[in-house]
């Protein structure tokens, strides 16, 4: 492989390249979906590629092919070039990086159990043992078992000399049961949210959730929403859990902190940031109970690695700091144009074929103190929010409404009624300022959140987002409603 | 880009080295150029290339047949084998699916009736990375020169990957005889146009083929809008009369055709399902799915290389039928439509072409006979919130607008909406020329009682 790169890179560099990496990969993936007692997909796929990422003349240009030769290397090296002196042509200023240590190291995500030589059976019966759980109740008319497993043995060579050997396990769980009665239609989901939750990790991220074990409460819980009450609507406080704390982080900090986006680079596509340049280091986010860190040396998260796709060593850095905005997540060639002569190390690709943007790591809350419990007791008149449902968030992820499964309305300090459908709408700042407490370590849990499309061709990567449960004071809860004109 | 014969001879190969009981194989890949630029220069100039195999294996034994599918990139006789391998291992180690049903015989649901050479284009085949510098080139300069700012982007693609990032599919091919294959190019762009103010235009086009491109047209009507859009002033929430453009008329249509699924329907969501032969709608709505429309060309059959019927879907206000794929044909003992996503897959039917038919006219025709109204330019963020009764929410984006006595008068700010597709369609006051957008085939619309929530914030 190290021969192999050595001649792209050479041939970039022939052709006019300034700077050329590339990234080899060899990953494998596996899917099982059951539903309603049936295994409704079980794919097992190999991908092995490679991309040439280049400047020349000042611009970028990335090609991608499986022909590893030396010749294939060599076309799409060149090819790359070709790219990137067509896009000099539109040039404002030519590209600079910022620099960065050239790498020779090898790092691998700690795996247990290889989650490649758990038998096929012994996964599909577990989703199965599952599906029989969910379905046990009558009212629950589909049941949605996931497992996902993923391998990669990714190499990366640069023209500055890195050489990086990365090898990343990710393992991920979730399942869903959907009751209908004559009310509507209500799901609930298990760990978290309807795509579950992943893990860098082997096969033991899956056996550590009770995942039989709680489907009969999964399941009894949506057939009790049919009954529930409506959530109530009003100005209340809000006590959001930990898996839609993680969810509010991932939208409302994590993706707007992504540099490319705050730079306008995404207008056309995933959207901006309000979280403009101006803003570094004077911005009053949240209160002062909100620190907010992007972390890839998190263990076991989703968005761990030990080096980005530019070569970048993985390091943990503040986004919002005591409730002030203090950071971004960069890249060599962002971090720049924010004054920081190193990028933090958030550049990736979803695959080899695509060329890196900058994405979230581990984006989480620092924990507080305290527990879920003593959190509610506190709590005079509220509504406590549990697993994502639904995510509307405008393009600047200014303004949003956010939809839960389950909700318990709280009066009094104790848990009164269930309510159904909740839902809560506001702005970023706005929320996160009026967050008074979180609660602590013990309850502090790194989710996963798969999926998160980004570029064009659009690339899918999730990301690991870290939170306790958490209080937001006086917050617009229960559906807004159009007044007729 | 794969020829028939080439994808043919792959096939077979592929074929040939399964044990299964039964065996498809799906080509996909290709190659896809992608150029996206911001701030009035390029940010991004890819290209990727790659081919994609995917096998899927059905096992059967003791009446009972178990399943499972794997994917290669590797076009060699070894990586054929080792897919193929790979699917049978994961068939075995499964439980019987109750919900297989036999792969598909050649011609089994009809044939499709199109052209053989697809829509691939050669000329946009060979386009090169000087002629998407130059198109993007034409909305940037004058941008530059009037202090907007251009973003955006240009995909030009052959074979089965577009910007979704997906391998998609070429052909596909079984033990049973079934072959199909359907050459494509594709040509995508978008620009938005960003006024210093933060208001924002846009513009966007898809096709086949890049003469068709006009990307300074593009450019142009994107910045007419951001800089119309500038000092927008809130409306109030409330209900409203709008003038709905092609692309959000394409976005609200493509989630009205989840309800046409016989799967969301048996699930019990889908109201619309409920009441099939009742006149809903004025005659004037009519819907259908058919992706050999002059205006679509996409590939005519489905994920198991079932032909993708023309089916209509509401006639003159009237909801006719649903999409099956071939499962749900086989429990209802119906033909197939040609609506499965490749197998095995418990996804619902998925349109493959809408068509909402129109009359004559355009956007500013609707304008003109408006009296007091909203131009909406852009549905954005659009989801359910109810399913089963089709309400869907979201944001307008780019470019919205009051009209009062058939003009124009000024900009708005951005607003949520709320609306049951199905009061959308009950709405409808007029209709434009149907136009290609979004994937979808749809006429401008003037609809009344469509709701505002607020503004966003």
């Amino acid at each position: 492989m190290k021969d192999l790169a050595a001649f792209a890179l050479d041939s970039a560099v022939k052709a006019g390249a300034s700077y050329a990496d590339i990234r080899l990969i060899d990953a494998r993936h596996q899917s099982i979906s059951t539903n309603n007692g049936d295994v409704t997909q079980v794919e097992d796929g190999r991908s092995q590629g490679f991309g040439v990422r280049v400047l020349a003349d000042g611009a970028w240009g990335f090609a991608a092919s499986t022909s590893l030769t030396n010749d294939g290397v060599a076309e799409v090296a060149t090819r790359a070039v070709a790219l990137a002196k067509a896009s000099a042509l539109l040039a404002i200023e030519p590209v600079e990086l910022a620099g960065s240590a050239a790498h020779q190291a090898e790092w691998s995500s700690p795996v247990q159990e290889d989650p490649f030589r758990v038998g096929l059976d012994e996964k599909t019966a577990l989703l199965l043992r599952i599906d029989r759980a969910l379905r046990s109740r009558s009212e629950i008319q589909s049941a949605d078992g996931r497992m996902t497993f993923s391998h990669e043995l990714k190499h990366f060579g640069s023209t500055e000399g890195a050489w990086i050997i990365q090898e990343r396990t990710v393992s991920g769980v979730g399942y869903s049961a959907t009751a209908v009665g004559p009310a509507g239609v209500q799901t609930r989901s298990y760990p978290s949210g309807p795509w579950g939750t992943q893990a860098t990790g082997g096969y033991e991220f899956i056996r550590q959730w009770p995942l039989v074990a709680a489907a009969d409460r999964v399941a009894g819980e949506a057939v009790s929403l049919l009954e529930a009450a409506p959530c109530p609507s009003g100005e209340l406080d809000l006590i959001l859990d930990s898996s839609q704390v993680a969810r509010q982080v991932r939208e409302t900090c994590g993706v707007p902190t992504e540099l490319d986006r705050v730079l306008g680079w995404e207008s056309n596509g995933a959207g901006g940031s309000f979280l403009s340049t101006d803003k570094l280091a004077t911005y009053r986010f949240g209160s002062d109970a909100v620190t907010l860190v992007a972390d890839p040396t998190a263990p076991g998260g989703l968005g761990s690695y030990g080096f980005d796709d530019e070569g970048v060593a993985a390091a943990r850095w503040d986004l919002v700091r005591s409730g002030t905005l203090v950071g971004y997540l960069t890249s060599r060639q962002t971090a720049p144009l924010v004054g920081q002569s190193r990028s933090q190390g958030a550049c990736r690709a979803a695959s080899w074929a695509d060329v890196p943007l900058v994405r979230m790591t581990n984006v989480s809350l620092e924990p507080g103190e305290g527990s879920l419990e003593d959190l509610v007791a506190d709590t005079k008149r509220g509504v406590l929010m549990e697993a994502s449902r639904a995510t509307a968030v405008d393009g600047l992820r200014y303004g949003f409404r956010f939809g839960c499964e389950l909700g318990w309305e709280i009066e009094n300090g104790r848990r009164k009624r269930l309510v159904r459908n909740p839902s809560y709408s506001g702005n970023t700042p706005g929320l996160w300022r009026s967050c008074d407490h979180i609660c602590g370590r013990e309850e502090w849990r790194l989710w996963g959140i798969p999926g998160g499309r980004k570029g064009v061709p659009s690339q899918t990567l999730g990301s690991g987002h870290g939170a306790s449960p958490a209080r937001f004071r006086s917050v617009r809860v229960g559906p807004t409603r159009g007044r007729k004109r | 880009m794969i020829s028939r014969q080439e994808a043919r001879a792959l096939i077979e190969r592929a074929l040939r080295v399964s044990r299964a009981t039964e065996t498809e194989i799906t080509v996909g890949g290709g190659s896809l150029a992608a150029l996206r630029f911001a701030e009035n220069h390029i940010v991004q100039n890819t290209e990727q290339s790659w081919p994609h195999v995917s096998v899927r294996v059905g096992l059967r034994s003791g009446g009972k047949w178990r399943t499972g599918r794997s994917a290669t990139e590797g076009l060699t006789s070894s990586d054929l084998r080792d897919a193929a391998h790979r699917a049978v291992a994961a068939a075995r180690q499964c439980a019987p699916s109750p919900r297989y049903v036999e792969m598909a015989y050649p011609d089994e649901a009809g044939t499709w009736v199109g052209d053989a050479r697809g829509a691939f284009d050669t000329a946009t085949a060979g386009v090169g990375p000087a002629r998407c510098a130059h198109e993007v080139a034409e909305i940037v300069l004058p941008s530059r020169r009037l202090g907007l700012s251009a973003s955006g982007q240009l995909s030009v693609g052959q074979g089965g990957i577009t910007n979704h990032g997906n391998p998609g599919i070429i052909a596909v091919g079984n033990s049973r005889g079934l072959f199909q294959y359907y050459p494509v190019t594709n040509v995508s762009m978008s620009c938005t146009v960003q006024h210093e103010t933060g208001v924002t235009g846009w513009a966007s086009v898809t096709g086949h083929r890049m003469s068709d491109l006009d990307s300074a047209a593009l450019g142009r009507r994107a910045r007419r809008l951001a800089l119309a859009g500038v000092d927008p002033i809130e409306l109030p929430a409330g209900s409203h009369t709008v003038v709905l453009e092609p692309a959000a008329v394409a976005s609200l249509v493509w989630l009205l055709m989840a309800g046409f699924s016989r799967q969301r329907f048996d699930a019990g969501r889908s109201a619309i399902g409920e009441r099939l032969g009742e006149r809903l709608f004025g005659p004037h709505v009519t819907l259908l799915d058919d992706p050999l429309h002059p205006l679509l060309q996409s590939r005519p059959f489905d994920g198991e290389g079932v032909p993708t019927q023309r089916i209509e879907l509401i006639r003159m206000g009237v909801p006719k039928g649903f999409m099956y794929h071939r499962y749900s044909a086989k429990l209802h003992n119906v033909t197939p439509t040609g609506h499965s996503a490749a197998q095995p897959s418990g996804a619902p039917e998925a349109a493959r072409g809408p068509v909402l038919l129109g009359e004559d006219g355009t956007t500013e025709d609707l304008v003109r006979g408006t009296r007091r109204g909203v131009l909406v330019t852009r549905l954005w963020g659009n989801h359910f919130v109810d399913v089963r009764n089709h309400v869907v929410e979201g944001r307008t984006r780019d470019g919205l607008f009051a009209i009062e006595d058939g003009e124009r008068t000024g900009a708005l700010k951005n607003m949520r909406y709320r609306v049951s597709l199905i009061d959308v369609l009950r709405g409808i006051e007029a209709m434009g020329t149907p136009i290609r957008s979004g994937g979808a085939v749809v006429p401008p619309l003037r609809v009344n009682g469509f709701v505002f929530m607020g503004a966003d914030r």
